[in-house]
């Protein structure tokens, strides 16, 4: 595939001109932050593998009371919302506000989605007696997705936050170092979930 | 919007969609033997790690940005997807 630059303009863009080295989307301080979460999930991942090691059999039992399809829907609904938001920085950049408003809004709506699903998919396993404390396999399960959970929501606030401000204000007074910093968050969000879903639901 | 669909990202979307459904599909399709199992289980960790560097790559826009933060990124890639599988087959239990 051939190289092809981020759809930019220098005027809406944080790159600094005199220094054209390559350009960092969003905040340092966002870069600082997503790579220390994403060391610290490193470290859930393999702890969740060392203990499934072990008891091998159990996690495979309970593994197969996981709804594979929940799994799947979860993970395209949060792959659609990362393209739209890298969209909508693209149609940001080129000061097109009904393009950049409407695909943040797609994208909020594709993260209520991926929290509607969880929300049925935690209901059945309540449903069904099953709670962290039903196994060590559960208690990984719902502290993992819990707390990717968690960071969900906080890049939904984010999110809706820059959507309601594009609605009411439309570019003014968005920096494009906020919109950037708030895309890069909500990036990891689904790339967490990436390796989530195989780890949780998916290997034999 | 079309310049926004023939975009790259509407690509990588398409590939990342079809890399979930193939790692679903090797979830779905239960195997009895230890040994295809075991390289399935790899083979999803295998995919899960490349549509991650494609997202890190292409909607984080990492592909441009300095060569630091490139290294930081792809270092976590490569670090992460090795002790991952390692752990999986069981290195450190």
């Amino acid at each position: 595939m051939q190289y092809e630059p981020p759809m930019t303009d220098a005027s809406v863009t944080s790159v600094n001109p005199v220094e054209n080295k390559g350009h960092v989307p969003g905040e340092v301080g966002i870069w600082v932050l997503v790579m220390g979460d994403m060391l610290v999930f490193t470290l859930f991942f393999c702890v969740f593998l060392a203990y499934r090691s072990v008891d091998l059999e159990l996690y495979r039992e309970s593994r197969l009371q996981l709804n594979l399809h929940f799994g799947m829907l979860n993970t395209v609904l949060l792959l659609a919302s990362s393209w739209l938001v890298a969209t909508s920085i693209a149609a940001f950049r080129r000061r097109q506000l009904s393009v950049c408003k409407h695909s943040m809004g797609l994208a909020i709506l594709c993260g209520l989605g991926f929290g509607l699903i969880k929300y049925f998919e935690y209901s059945e396993k309540f449903a069904l007696g099953i709670t962290p404390v039903s196994n060590e396999f559960f208690m990984f399960y719902f502290v993992l997705t819990g707390i990717h959970f968690l960071h969900l929501l906080i890049g939904l606030a984010v999110l809706s936050y820059l959507w309601l401000r594009l609605r009411r204000c439309g570019f003014d007074k968005l920096s494009p170092m906020v919109m950037e910093s708030s895309a890069t968050f909500w990036h990891m969000v689904d790339l967490l979930w990436i390796v989530l879903f195989p780890l949780l639901y998916l290997l034999p | 919007m079309k310049a926004y669909l023939l975009h790259r990202n509407s690509i990588v979307l398409a590939v990342l969609v079809v890399l979930t459904l193939i790692s679903w599909y090797l979830g779905l399709d239960q195997v009895s033997v230890e040994q295809v199992s075991t390289w399935s289980g790899v083979t999803m960790l295998l995919l899960a790690f490349v549509k991650v560097r494609l997202v890190i790559s292409n909607f984080m826009e990492v592909r441009a940005a300095p060569l630091p933060l490139k290294l930081c990124c792809d270092a976590w890639v490569v670090v992460a997807s090795l002790l991952t599988i390692s752990a999986y087959l069981g290195a450190f239990s």
